[in-house]
């Protein structure tokens, strides 16, 4: 037993067509622990999407090797699917018929009783609109529905791609305590999303790729690293700067202010009082997950030669 | 299996469209039913007198009495033999205004209305076949589908089953009702029938529902293999018309034995025959030539959908 829930070894996807080879996913080795939400970033067009399918046997994978709950897919994947939930890009189920018959049909393919259905909407909120076609739902209720999908099976990983994909500020607020309490009750979670603040927020580990290529994994905190900046604010701030100068530190102006690369607040409030300038001030800087992202992928687009 | 096949079974029941065309295959066929029943339908005794007094009218034409003479004069010249006279011949009989063609239940079995509905039905059917799955397909739901039931063979075959089992109550229910209509009509009739004729018509009900189910299946398999709707009616249209039109044009003897039209109607009536240009200048396609023909084509169908539908990847 790995601990690993998700777990890829030199996953490689290519797709061939007149204009030639296209390497969608190339030698990625992907691991997610069991609990908690893992983030799954990456630019568009960056392989999260096609990684999922292959998880899912939606997908034949060139090379490489795959495992979900210890099991090899996609030749076990029959013995695991039960405990996955998914919603891959754009919700999709049958336009003609209501969302409540959509959910029947797939709820009854896997033998689960039919007040599931129920449940299911109720969670999301579709009780009310449950009889009306599908494709008369707003794009945030087929969101609501795909999600109500996943939950008939009471999994214990769910992926989800894009999930608050055309959500209203409020609907995004629900999912993302759906997501973070589904975290936190034992289910692994596997949230592919652009919208870095929100992957920050639920987040407790992340993996970032790029061109289809693992560029960083771990945990969230990991990722980010320790602070390393202090942001200043003193009555006198020119005076300040010329203190913190003199003593060694390195400053900056920024926008918001005066900026110290230090990770030691102490000395700096220590340097300013020695100097009688007195701190309104002293925030440390953290670098948030979208910087890291973008440094790492514009690094990765700056660099990035493909096979 | 049993659940994923009741799934299936259940959508092809809320399928709309599959709705509309089942519906077709009932309306249609009984509007074909009434107007073979209203076109041999026995003259009534109002038509009778009507008839009567049309030929007592041209009976009085001065031109006839002119005709009457001129043929006794010339018998042979107005093709008169022994065995009639020029009176028989051209006087008008109320026979000639009233006429109809009595039911046949053989006749219409061969060539007649019963061959039609048989080839219509098929035709509403493949519809079916290729609408459900094609559904499917063009809604991207096939995905989602397979993240409950990712044994792709398992889905393939409920859908199959599904598809066969539904044509073929279908068409076992129209089939039967609408010989049962023609066999009613015949004895209410009073007609006489010969030994075996309803059995045939039974027999050929049985014989066409099972083709038009698996003609459903055909299409589900090509619609599994191409994943659109548009795409299977338009291999379908060419292998049916464009694989005519050239096998006609390379014109070697007995092309007629590939026709997908002529493998029909010698399943479905027993034989067909087709000209020659050597030997007795006819030959016949049998029922069993036809089975095998038909056999090999869904056998190949169904053998690179499910080949293609477990190997490729699902949009």
């Amino acid at each position: 037993m790995s601990g690993l829930v998700i777990e890829t070894d030199g996953l490689r996807k290519e797709f061939r067509s007149r204009t030639g080879l296209r390497v969608a996913v190339d030698d990625l080795d992907l691991a997610v622990p069991a609990g908690g939400v893992h983030g799954f970033l990456g630019p568009n067009g960056s392989g999260k999407t096609t990684t999922i399918r292959m998880l899912l046997g939606l997908a034949r994978a060139t090379a490489g090797t795959m495992r979900l709950f210890d099991e090899p897919v996609p030749a076990r994947l029959p013995a695991v699917i039960d405990r996955v939930g998914a919603v891959v890009e754009s919700p999709k189920f049958s336009p003609h018929f209501s969302g409540r018959q959509n959910l029947l049909l797939l709820s009854r393919s896997i033998g689960v009783p039919d007040t599931r259905v129920d449940a299911s909407l109720e969670t999301v909120g579709l009780s009310g609109r449950d009889r009306d076609r599908y494709r008369g739902y707003s794009l945030g209720m087929k969101q609501r529905l795909a999600i109500a999908a996943t939950l008939l099976k009471e999994p214990r990983l769910l992926i989800l791609d894009e999930p608050t994909n055309g959500l209203d500020p409020a609907g995004i607020r629900e999912i993302r305590e759906t997501i973070r309490g589904l975290g936190e009750s034992g289910v692994t979670v596997l949230l592919s999303s652009h919208i870095l603040a929100e992957v920050q927020q639920v987040c407790s580990s992340a993996t970032i790729i790029g061109n289809g290529r693992l560029l960083a994994s771990g945990r969230v905190d990991d990722l980010l690293g320790a602070t390393t900046s202090h942001r200043v604010s003193a009555d006198d701030a020119a005076a300040a700067r010329t203190a913190l100068d003199r003593a060694g530190f390195t400053t900056s102006l920024d926008g918001g202010g005066l900026v110290v690369e230090s990770d030691e607040p102490a000395a700096i409030t220590r340097t300013l009082a020695e100097a009688g300038i007195w701190l309104t001030s002293l925030t440390p800087l953290r670098p948030d997950l979208e910087s890291f992202f973008l440094s790492l992928t514009s690094a990765d687009t700056l660099g990035g030669g493909r096979a | 299996m049993t659940a994923l096949v009741l799934v299936e079974l259940l959508r092809l029941r809320w399928r709309r469209a599959v709705l509309l065309l089942v519906a077709a295959a009932f309306v249609i066929p009984a509007i074909l039913l009434a107007t073979t029943l209203w076109g041999t339908r026995p003259v009534s005794d109002a038509e009778l007198r009507s008839a009567q007094e049309q030929a007592a009218a041209a009976a009085e034409s001065p031109q006839l009495q002119l005709d009457i003479a001129d043929c006794e004069a010339d018998p042979e010249g107005w093709g008169v033999d022994a065995s009639t006279t020029c009176e028989e011949m051209l006087v008008p009989q109320a026979s000639w205004y009233a006429f109809r063609q009595p039911l046949d239940l053989d006749q219409e079995r061969q060539e007649g209305s019963g061959l039609a509905v048989a080839a219509l039905l098929t035709m509403l059917l493949v519809l079916v076949g290729t609408t459900f799955v094609g559904h499917d397909w063009n809604s991207g739901s096939m995905s989602n589908q397979l993240l409950f039931e990712p044994r792709r063979t398992r889905v393939w075959l409920a859908k199959a089953v599904a598809v066969l089992g539904g044509s073929l109550m279908v068409a076992l229910l129209v089939l039967l009702a609408f010989w049962t209509g023609l066999v009613v009509a015949s004895n209410v009739q009073g007609l006489t029938l010969r030994d075996g004729e309803v059995a045939a018509a039974y027999k050929q009900a049985v014989l066409a529902a099972c083709l038009a189910s698996l003609a459903a299946t055909f299409a589900h398999a090509l619609t599994m293999l191409f994943r659109s709707t548009v795409a299977t009616l338009g291999v379908l249209f060419a292998f049916a018309v464009a694989g005519s039109i050239v096998l006609a044009a390379l014109g070697f003897d007995g092309y007629e034995r590939l026709l997908p039209h002529a493998n029909f109607i010698a399943f479905v009536v027993g034989s067909y025959d087709y000209y020659v240009t050597h030997g007795a200048g006819i030959e016949a396609i049998s029922r069993s030539h036809a089975a095998v023909y038909f056999a090999v084509v869904l056998a190949l169908a169904v053998a690179a959908s499910l080949a293609s539908f477990r190997s490729r990847d699902v949009p």
